[in-house]
């Protein structure tokens, strides 16, 4: 189920909502798991087995590594468990087909026969969760968390519908106290309506047409320079305003049922460097990264060159967590090539130097750049669109421009440079934005029923 | 944020009266107009579906094919809702106007133009890759069931429509191309088929009424276009000119529901039925002479075509010029094919029509190779090459496996939707024209959805597979010969279907009549500098006739040639020229139609290409017959 749908806004949502505020507050967390499967489920009901088999290592392996520790050992046995099922999953499930793939291209170089197995589907929202998981277990067993009190709270904590699947990733400790003591109050309530009226805005009004465009031009077998560039700006945009969006609606959902979620997005296109833009991208999964990824591979402690090491490998693997393609491990390597070399110059940008204008808009072309490999079929795919952006296809192709997409790419231009982060309009509320907001999402909603089912690009991550 | 990164929540900032009244406002509007749908959408719900054109038919698709494990019932589930609800009915159209005239804004498969024009946007822009590939596949796949239909002894004639685009290209927006070349390099494929085509462009440009031969609303032509087409029709057939009777002669009426109405597509108008505007011209017409109505069942012309021919009117217009009546078989949304297959079970072997005009807009032949119209077309093609015919097989023996590292003729083997069943490797065929390649699968599809597809090169071909043991034949491997690697597969779109199978055999065959078989002299094959070449010499009295073909035969031994180029001589002088671009090696069979020359005596056709290989052979060629097909 996608929240921006019918089927979820008008019945799951209220129904949801009407059972989970009419029962007492100790049977809230089990309604939410219980919806949670059914919000999951109605996609594929089979791979909600996954997700039990998931809660239930890590709810087990909490437990056996807290007992453990009582005993003054440190439980890593467990550790093992959950980090082996977890990723074995996941790897399984995500990487398994590309792995193939891979090989049956080397086969095929070597005049060798392929292998011919059947592909795997990917579930919904496996990299989140796996790796929600896998948190608990891990801060569990650094001491850094306690072990959950309840089976039910764990169900919740890791099917919690509003962020299941795709986002923001929240950590266990983040939320362990709000599992148990959370508060629901008629301004949290209202806040989170807001934060989700704003992300189906975002959504509907802004990614969904300007991804029509970015889809026709990375569709297209040649472009002339400028719509090859449009076409790239399209593509920037809708992942922002589709990924945001989502973060804003899940946000907002998780304030209607009294919880409170990181916040995922701080106003990215306006990074000064490519160390600012990672600052403020998918924080929760850079942050995930950083400290579970990066300080135990070393981080900065174990010298320079290992420090840049860690920081290419990081986002090597933070390309793969994105997609079992090359295109998605090279936008990593990108990514972390020029970590690298605003390292390199004292963890600025090597265009520093020039106003705060100029710094912005370089980024800005540099993430361009980086989503042409992340959105494109096959890394061949990508550099013939680099021809077209750099007019080595040629100077014809054109897209079919509707004045829609100059309506919505205004907009988003507006949202991105001209007004503040979602949160920060949550934070003050005022009446003229709240207004402005209502008309948006009941745009949104009337413009819902015109447009074909358009999921979040995120789904597939 | 928070210093833990959450969000911020200060409630005191709301705390004061403004705030509170606009927070009670807001949680009991979005409480109102979410709660209000559910309520009225389940308490009211539409009694019918009132659905058409592509909604329709997606409707449709999805509920046949909805499957619980797959998530394909969830999805129809919420376009059922969607396309239910109530709420939807009674905002849709005032949005969907607001949208038309701020915006210019109809969404979907609709472009906006300027004037109040609209068109269809699958039928503007070109898909991808080489221009000729549509066209030239519909081409050849026109000509293969045109010798079907000389061989039941009717005269096939064939009527191309110009696209919208292609006459109204004024009014398109700034980023669209009209592509009116597309049009004039489909009749020229068509012509290189030995096709009789009409070219009624020349008619719709020098009328003065050509900007209304399309409706400005509609995805049709109008009684001008028709009128018009039927005339350069006529001409063509050798009629006498016709009268040019003005359009007050015949009986104008009004139709209610009007297909092709761009506007209900699109929602702005609620669907046949309510639609109040004023045309360009009037769409239906009644001729109001004595007795030449369409519709007469033993008629000697007959009509196949699509919506385009679907009202009558065309059928009418014919029926004046041609003063005879005219039999209309049409089918709409199809391509002309199922009207051709209609045509042909309705009319018995004793009463077919000695005319038989197939109305075929330019817009099938976009992309043709890859979109349902194509399939419904290869579908139709292939039930009518089972059933009528062909008369004369002349097989063609692969001097080479079909079968190579994966599979033998009859065996079995299971395999998962979209995996390869076996390659075909370079060499494998050189052809053009009217080949068919047959072949049997035993097929487990449990989702309905899984079809056959030949892949070689850019060209595809496919056909819905069964769940029993049937037999498949595509009716044409090439729309012009090619040695490329070819790949026969099964795919499924729910990749969770298996299929076990057995190919029963291959035979590859054009339809000509040995009998008429006119051996061509080899010369020996001149090479020098990689450069080669080779004559092929016709005895006098060689006449081209149309569906007169060639087919050669490559020696077993030898290298490859490229770049191949093949030149039919006239006796006349004149010439025909096929640039082959594919490398062609030993072994192989061309198959070609000059359908340039008919009417001509052929003398020569020379081979010339680029020889790859040590010890050139003393001929490349084994065999060249020119051969007719005579019913």
């Amino acid at each position: 189920m996608v929240f921006a749908s019918g089927v979820f806004l008008y019945f799951f949502l209220p129904i949801f909502l009407g059972i989970y505020y009419t029962l007492p507050r100790r049977m809230r967390s089990t309604v939410i798991a219980v919806a949670s499967y059914v919000f999951y489920g109605w996609w594929r009901p089979d791979f909600v087995i996954l997700m039990w088999v998931s809660t239930a290592v890590d709810y087990t392996a909490g437990q056996r590594i807290t007992q453990a520790q009582a005993r003054q050992s440190k439980g890593k046995p467990w550790l093992w468990l959950s980090l082996i099922v977890n990723l074995g999953l996941l790897g399984y499930f995500k990487y398994f087909n590309f792995g193939v793939d891979s090989l049956n291209d080397i086969f095929v170089h070597f005049g060798m026969p392929t292998m011919q197995v059947a592909k795997i589907v990917l579930p919904v929202g496996i990299s989140f969760y796996t790796f929600q998981t896998l948190s608990y277990t891990i801060d569990v067993y650094r001491g850094r968390a306690a072990k959950v009190r309840s089976f039910q709270d764990f169900m919740c904590y890791v099917a919690l519908f509003p962020q299941l699947v795709a986002g923001p990733i929240v950590r266990y400790n983040t939320v362990a106290d709000q599992l148990v003591n959370r508060t629901h109050t008629l301004e949290k309530f209202y806040r989170g309506v807001l934060a989700f009226q704003a992300g189906m805005a975002k959504k509907i009004l802004i990614a969904d047409v300007l991804g029509g465009l970015a889809d026709e031009a990375f569709a297209a077998s040649h472009l002339s320079p400028g719509y090859a560039w449009l076409g790239a700006l399209a593509y920037t945009f809708q992942i922002y305003f589709d990924f945001s969006g989502y973060s804003d609606m899940a946000i907002g959902l998780g304030l209607m049922i009294g919880f409170q979620f990181p916040v995922n997005f701080d106003q990215p296109y306006r990074s000064i460097s490519i160390t600012d833009f990672w600052r403020r991208w998918h924080i929760s999964l850079s942050s995930f990264l950083r400290d579970y990824l990066y300080i135990p591979l070393g981080g900065n402690r174990k010298g320079v060159v290992r420090t840049y090491v860690n920081l290419a490998l990081t986002m090597l693997l933070g390309g793969l967590w994105h997609g079992a393609n090359w295109t998605f491990l090279i936008w990593g390597a990108y990514q972390g090539f020029w970590l690298v070399v605003e390292r390199l110059s004292g963890k600025s940008s090597w265009y520093a130097f020039t106003p705060k204008a100029v710094q912005m808009a370089l980024t800005f072309v540099l993430v361009i750049f980086g989503w042409v490999f992340f959105r494109a079929e096959n890394l061949s795919h990508a550099l013939e669109y680099f021809d077209s952006m750099f007019g080595l296809a040629g100077t014809h192709g054109a897209l079919a421009l509707r004045p829609i997409h100059a309506v919505s790419a205004l907009a988003a231009v507006v949202v991105i440079w001209g007004t503040p982060t979602t949160q920060a309009l949550l934070f003050r509320a005022s009446i003229p934005w709240v207004v402005f907001l209502q008309f948006a999402f009941w745009g949104s909603l009337i413009h819902l029923h015109f447009v074909s089912h358009v999921p979040f690009l995120y789904f597939q991550f | 944020m928070t210093p833990e990164g959450l969000i911020e929540l200060d409630e005191s900032v709301l705390s004061n009266g403004p705030h509170k009244v606009t927070r009670a406002l807001v949680l009991l509007l979005t409480a109102t107009v979410i709660l209000g749908t559910t309520f009225i959408d389940v308490v009211f719900p539409l009694k019918q579906l009132r659905l058409q054109g592509a909604e329709a038919r997606q409707y449709s698709q999805m509920r046949d094919n909805a499957h619980w494990s797959d998530g394909s019932l969830a999805r129809f589930l919420e376009f059922n809702y969607r396309v239910r609800s109530r709420v939807r009915s009674a905002v849709g159209r005032p949005y969907a106007n607001f949208l038309l005239n701020n915006l210019n804004e109809v969404g979907g498969n609709c472009v906006a133009g300027s004037d109040g024009w609209l068109y269809l946007r699958n039928r503007i822009e070109m898909a991808p890759g080489p221009m000729e590939i549509g066209p030239g596949r519909t081409a050849a796949e026109t000509a293969f069931l045109a010798r079907r239909i000389l061989g039941l002894g009717m005269r096939p004639l064939l009527l191309p429509i110009p696209r919208k685009a292609a006459m109204a290209g004024e009014f398109l927006p700034i980023s669209f191309e009209s592509h009116r070349e597309f049009d004039e390099l489909v009749l020229d494929q068509y012509r290189r088929q030995g096709l009789e085509a009409v070219d009624v462009l020349p008619a719709w440009d020098a009328n003065p009424d050509a900007e209304h031969v399309y409706q400005r609303r509609n995805s049709h032509w109008s009684t001008v276009g028709v009128r018009l087409a039927a005339e350069a029709l006529a001409r063509f057939a050798g009629m006498l000119a016709p009268e040019d009777k003005r359009l007050g002669v015949f009986r104008h009426r009004d139709q209610p529901a009007r297909m092709g109405d761009l506007y209900s597509i699109t929602n702005t108008t609620r669907g046949p039925g309510q639609m109040r505007y004023a045309e360009q011209a009037p769409y239906f017409v009644d001729w109001n002479g004595q007795d030449l109505t369409a519709g007469s069942p033993d008629a000697d012309i007959a009509l196949c075509g699509t919506s385009f021919s679907a009202h009558d009117t065309l059928a009418i217009f014919l029926s004046h010029y041609f003063g005879r009546p005219v039999q209309c078989f049409s089918s709409p949304g199809d391509p002309p094919e199922v009207s051709v297959e209609k045509l042909l079970q309705t009319r018995g072997p004793n009463g077919y029509p000695s005319v038989l005009i197939e109305e075929i807009p330019n817009h099938f032949p976009l992309s043709y190779a890859a979109n349902p119209n194509g399939w419904k077309a290869q579908a139709a093609t292939e039930r009518i090459a089972q059933a009528y015919g062909p008369r004369h097989i002349l097989p063609l023996a692969l001097p080479i496996p079909v079968s190579v590292d994966n599979l033998e003729i009859g065996a079995e083997r299971t395999i998962t939707g979209g995996e390869r069943l076996l390659d075909l490797p370079e060499g494998w065929i050189a052809q053009s024209g009217g080949g068919v390649v047959q072949f049997g699968l035993d097929l487990i599809n449990p989702s309905g959805e899984a079809t056959v597809e030949i892949f070689c090169g850019a060209f595809r071909w496919n056909q819905k597979a069964s769940n029993q043991w049937r037999r498949y034949t595509f009716p044409i491997l090439m729309q012009r010969p090619s040695c490329d690697r070819a790949q026969l597969s099964v795919r499924s779109k729910s990749r969770t279907d298996s299929a076990t199978y057995t190919v029963g055999g291959w035979s590859l065959f054009t339809d000509v009549n040995p009998e008429t078989a006119m051996p061509g002299e080899l010369d020996r094959t001149a090479w020098q500098d990689g450069a080669a070449s080779q004559q092929i010499r016709f005895a006098p009295g060689c006449e081209v006739h149309p569906q007169s073909t060639l087919v050669i035969q490559t020696s077993p031994g030898g290298g490859a040639w490229n770049e191949l180029e093949v030149v039919f001589h006239a006796r006349d002088g004149s010439v025909e020229q096929r640039f082959l671009f594919n490398g062609f090696k030993q072994g192989g069979w061309i198959v070609l139609v000059p359908g340039l020359l008919t009417g001509h005596e052929l003398e020569s056709v020379e081979l010339r290409g680029r020889y790859q290989g040590k010890n050139p052979p003393g001929t490349w060629l084994s065999s060249a017959n020119l051969y007719h097909v005579t019913p």
